[in-house]
């Protein structure tokens, strides 16, 4: 009884649900500093090993390739939690803003 | 306690581990006799997954994020109380903006769980309407923590020597003008909850712990301070800045649902006042120490104030990058026995079946905190019913 | 009171029985063999106020397993007993702080310590088919590492 006004006013005003992804997708702030899929470069990395030692998940592998040893990132064991970004000392490892990184094929979750 | 002869008079029921009132797997095994409960006992072996035994086989940086995902909703807590533990092993001093940017994400997850909750209590008594309009103020706060941190849910912003990330300027005004939109809010919902006729017939007066029972079952949160005892651990036992930012504890004297209800709300209205305060008085400099990867030998203690309750972990060290002994005790567990005290009639006092899903929900469990001890290789689980032969063997309970 | 009140009173009323003494800011350890642990832990609820348990933590130390239960609200007094692996049988005060219960229980079922006067140490947080006398927490238990539930085209 003691909402009833207060639901008799949300007749007339805005919906509150955005209705992603069916329109409503430019709507939803993107913050600066999400922390989305990660992005590497490969230029200037130097093979330390210390992204895979601190990987809390295991998705940071390193193997070896002709330039020296580098690493590999399986997306689908990620927790995002920019542990790899923080520690690496080269700044090669950037976590982008892309969160829509769902699939069906597991190989497309693999950044090289 | 001794059963009559006549067998059919008590019945045990089991509610769980998979029922549509509970959101998380748990058995209450209940000895009912018509419609009023006698006698409760909880297990809760059902969400366990080895974090203890599986912390100590990782280094103390990757043993961060295992500590935040001890549960989704308290991952301040955890990531807090972990990073104190750790600090207080190689007894470094933090800067003092970072404590407040501590504070500052803390009382915002505050804010959040105490809204989640509430909303889960409206839809377990079947006020649907409160529940939708609750979640939809609570996403004001996720927007801000996620600005903040980078992430709605398991934050990460606590690293051991302080947090990772510096708080803008710009962020902060948006952060006063959505606490000012709270604030508006959560004093109509206070309104709501003190006069709506549903609201009070359904919690005043079921799920009453008594404060004598309450400090012998060593109740922790706001089920103790429910029960009119002003225990708090941000008061009694300060940690980050909590000796600096002013703020009130509170209490009720009631004893039953509503007064938990009202605890909740009115710590909401304080975690307000003390994110304005954090704000306003945020001083400038570094926001963290860089620390070697192995601390030195010893033990330490950290306790927090998660929005449940008091969090306590233990660390051990022996001078490797692992920990040797790792213990968490979450207030979910600490609450157990005074859960069962809750739901047992005695003298005056009946219990009704109907009265069972908003005393359990009104401890504000949070099973995911609560069973975290060692896994091995087992991945089934057994559905288990109750029968009168068990009844017949059943030997006491906690 | 504070810390050095605490180490004085309990120093006074134990002597000897009590010892290996560490004070931090709001923290005190020490250390008391296990034939004495009950009556400590009695004259810490009743004469000195501190009636709140916050936990036992039960740590497998290689031949012992060293039992500590911490107590207090502002103050966290921590009380150290260390029992034999082979035997690790301690006594339950659970008629002194009935709260202990739950974490009795837990300190059972993870590394098998009896509290001898405790009731009912049932199962709490390990499935009832466990087998009996695997216990998790201890170092000889083995973890197996995790198996891919469906095989991925790796």
């Amino acid at each position: 009884m003691a909402m009833l006004l207060e639901v008799f006013k949300h007749l007339f005003k805005k919906r509150a649900t955005l209705m992603y992804p069916f329109g409503d997708r430019e709507k939803i702030p993107i913050p600066e500093g999400l922390r989305g899929k990660i992005s590497f470069n490969r230029d200037l990395c130097i093979g330390c090993g210390l992204c895979a030692r601190f990987c809390p998940s295991g998705a940071a592998e390193l193997v070896e390739d002709e330039k020296g040893k580098r690493p590999i990132f399986h997306i689908d064991r990620c927790l995002f939690c920019a542990q790899c970004e923080e520690v690496c000392p080269r700044k090669a490892i950037t976590l982008t803003k892309t969160f829509e990184i769902a699939g069906f094929d597991r190989s497309n979750l693999v950044v090289k | 306690m001794s059963f009559s002869s006549s067998y059919e008079r008590f019945f045990d029921i089991p509610i769980g581990p998979q029922h549509p009132a509970l959101k998380e797997p748990i058995l209450l095994r209940l000895i009912v006799e018509g419609e009023h409960v006698v006698a409760a006992d909880v297990d809760v072996s059902y969400t366990h997954r080895g974090v203890e035994r599986a912390m100590q086989e990782r280094n103390y940086i990757q043993n961060i994020y295992l500590a935040e995902r001890i549960c989704g909703i308290c991952n301040v807590a955890h990531t807090l109380c972990y990073c104190q533990n750790v600090e207080g092993l190689y007894d470094v001093e933090i800067p003092s903006r970072a404590l407040y940017i501590r504070v500052l994400v803390e009382e915002l997850a505050r804010i959040h769980s105490h809204l989640l909750w509430l909303g889960v209590a409206a839809h377990e008594i079947g006020f649907d309407t409160l529940f939708m309009y609750i979640w939809r103020d609570r996403e004001r706060v996720m927007d801000l923590i996620e600005e903040i941190t980078g992430n709605r849910v398991t934050s990460a912003i606590n690293t051991i020597g302080g947090v990772r990330r510096d708080i803008r300027p710009e962020t902060c005004e948006r952060c006063l003008k959505a606490m000012d939109y709270l604030e508006e809010r959560i004093k109509y919902y206070k309104k709501v909850c003190e006069t709506d006729p549903t609201v009070i017939a359904r919690c005043a007066g079921v799920g009453i712990l008594k404060p004598k029972d309450a400090i012998r079952l060593c109740a922790v949160g706001p089920t103790l301070r429910a029960s009119n005892i002003k225990n708090d651990v941000r008061a009694d036992d300060p940690y980050a800045v909590h000796d600096e930012v002013p703020f009130n504890v509170i209490v009720y004297d009631t004893n039953d649902t509503l007064a938990r209800v009202l605890v909740r709300i009115d710590e909401m209205l304080e975690s307000i006042n003390m994110v304005r305060y954090c704000i306003e008085h945020m001083p400038s400099g570094p926001v963290r120490v860089r620390l070697k990867l192995s601390p030195p030998v010893g033990e330490h203690l950290s306790r927090v104030e998660a929005p449940r309750g008091e969090l306590i972990h233990y660390v051990k060290s022996n001078g490797t990058e692992k920990p040797e002994r790792y213990k968490v005790r979450t207030p979910t567990f600490g609450n157990i026995p005074a859960l069962c005290e809750m739901l047992t009639s005695k003298g005056d006092y009946v219990v009704n079946i109907a009265d069972v899903p908003i005393a359990f929900a009104s401890i504000d469990p949070c099973l995911s905190c609560t069973a975290r001890v060692v896994m091995l290789d087992r991945e089934k689980e057994k559905l288990w019913v109750g029968s009168l032969d068990r009844l017949r063997r059943w030997r006491g309970w906690g | 009171m504070n810390e050095e009140d605490v180490v004085s009173r309990l120093k006074e009323e134990f002597g000897d029985k009590v010892s290996e003494f560490k004070t931090a800011p709001r923290r005190v350890f020490f250390y008391t063999p296990p034939e004495h642990y009950k009556e400590v832990v009695r004259f810490l609820a009743e004469k000195l106020g501190f009636v709140h348990l916050q936990a036992i933590t039960a740590t497998d130390l290689g031949d012992e397993i060293e039992v500590m239960p911490h107590l207090g609200r502002g103050l966290t007094v921590s009380v150290r007993t260390r029992v034999p692996k082979d035997k690790p049988v301690v006594d339950s005060v659970v008629d002194v702080i009935p709260g202990a219960s739950v974490h009795e229980r837990e300190a059972h079922d993870m590394l098998g310590v009896e509290f001898r006067g405790n009731p009912n140490l049932t199962r709490i947080l390990l499935p009832e088919d466990w087998p009996k006398g695997v216990y998790p927490l201890r170092r000889e238990a083995k973890l197996a590492p995790p198996k891919p539930i469906r095989g991925g085209k790796e």
